[in-house]
């Protein structure tokens, strides 16, 4: 499984699964292999491992070894310079500009280590940045910062922001449960009067899809600069029947070109309805 | 001294058990509704008298609840129950596994079914 996490894309061990997930960090865990946590982040100024690198194997509890170039056979084909102290692995991008370290919390099998650090990628905040999580995809455009993460059973929440936007992808499921005997739009008008109130208006789009819409109050329009005003909405639910879940984009704050905002609605899917 | 908590793994080979004290109704819809003895801390069973009859309560699951209920028999354990719920509603098996896990321990705090 190809994990894509706030910029960072890793491949995940078969038996292992992401246990934590947060902005820039990402925790892997499975029975009988080693936990790994990776952190990762923009390069600020360049990478130096004397000065940085005593400083990340400092946090790991590994301050009496030292950060070397790896000079294992296949850390050449790497997109970026790799360094190796103990059980710590860091990744430097160049061209990209991110660093990130990779720390196994028991010495782990060298196979696991050439799998995970050869998959290792990284997109910058000011490129599109697709995700991959569990079981949904989707794309965020240049800028957008996490600032949300909720993964509950039945329901996955994440918000991402850029000054007055934001943007917020929920998975709900499973939709047969939620839904019962209704139809969507009228699962719509309940579950989106009572998130964001009843003036907004839902546009049915056919049996599985529908658009809502809040117009900006006269007061926002008037003083849109204002923190604290209530930021007018727009979004789609979608209800994906095979997969048996319901997919919601919400957009709130200044208007998004049309062109950005039909990029979002496409690519945000379950991984099961792409492989199909 | 309370006993350690069950590691992942032990947690999901556990087998659910219903207790022996509980009545079961199938509502109309299809639904479970568990009728159960209400827990009463031991200081405060031990000052009331032996005659006393331990108030019942009612609970009503919903669909989701009551099919995982329906597979509840004393032989498939939490890890089956899990790969049930992830193969009915075609959920993520790890979102699975919490989910099952989640309704378990409410249906254990309230004494309606222990890990065997």
């Amino acid at each position: 499984m190809i994990l894509l996490w706030d910029g960072l894309q890793v491949q995940v061990p078969h038996t292992m699964e992401p246990a934590t997930l947060d902005r820039g960090y990402i925790r892997l865990f499975g029975p009988e292999l080693p936990t790994v946590d990776l952190r990762f982040g923009p390069e600020k100024k360049p990478f130096d491992p004397h000065r940085d690198g005593q400083r990340i194997l400092r946090a790991a509890g590994l301050s009496q070894v030292a950060l070397e170039p790896c000079i294992e056979s296949w850390s050449q084909h790497l997109q970026g310079t790799l360094y190796h102290g103990s059980r710590l692995y860091v990744v430097q991008f160049g061209e990209s500009r991110g660093v990130v370290a990779v720390l196994f919390s028991a010495p782990p099998p060298s196979a696991m280590v050439e799998s995970l650090v050869t998959s290792l990628a990284w997109t910058p905040l000011d490129a599109w940045r697709r995700w991959c999580c569990y079981d949904i995809t989707f794309e965020t455009p240049a800028g957008y910062i996490l600032t949300k993460a909720v993964f509950r059973p039945g329901r996955f929440r994440l918000m991402f922001a850029k000054k007055y936007s934001v943007l917020t992808f929920d998975r709900l499921a499973p939709a047969n449960t939620l839904l019962g005997n209704m139809p969507l739009l009228t699962w719509c008008e309940q579950h989106v009067w009572r998130e964001f109130g009843t003036d907004v208006k839902i546009i049915p789009q056919g049996p599985s899809e529908a658009e809502f819409i809040q117009k900006p109050s006269l007061l926002y329009r008037a003083l849109a600069w204002l923190p604290g005003l209530y930021l007018p909405l727009k979004g789609k639910i979608r209800l994906l029947l095979e997969d048996n879940k319901v997919l919601i984009l919400t957009e709130q704050g200044p208007h998004i070109a049309d062109a950005i905002s039909h990029r979002l609605h496409t690519s945000y899917a379950t991984t099961s309805s792409l492989e199909k | 001294m309370q006993p350690p908590p069950l590691s992942k793994n032990d947690a999901l080979n556990a087998t659910p058990v219903a207790s022996a004290d509980i009545q079961i109704q199938i509502t109309d819809q299809g639904l479970v509704r568990i009728r159960y003895p209400i827990t009463i801390k031991p200081w405060i069973a031990r000052l009331l008298p032996r005659s006393t009859v331990r108030p019942f309560r009612t609970l009503e699951l919903d669909s989701m609840g009551s099919f995982v209920w329906n597979h509840i028999d004393g032989i498939r354990s939490v890890e089956d129950l899990a790969g049930i719920v992830t193969h009915q509603y075609k959920c993520h098996p790890s979102e699975a596994e919490h989910a099952v896990a989640i309704f378990l321990r409410q249906l254990g705090q309230r004494g309606i079914v222990g890990l065997r």
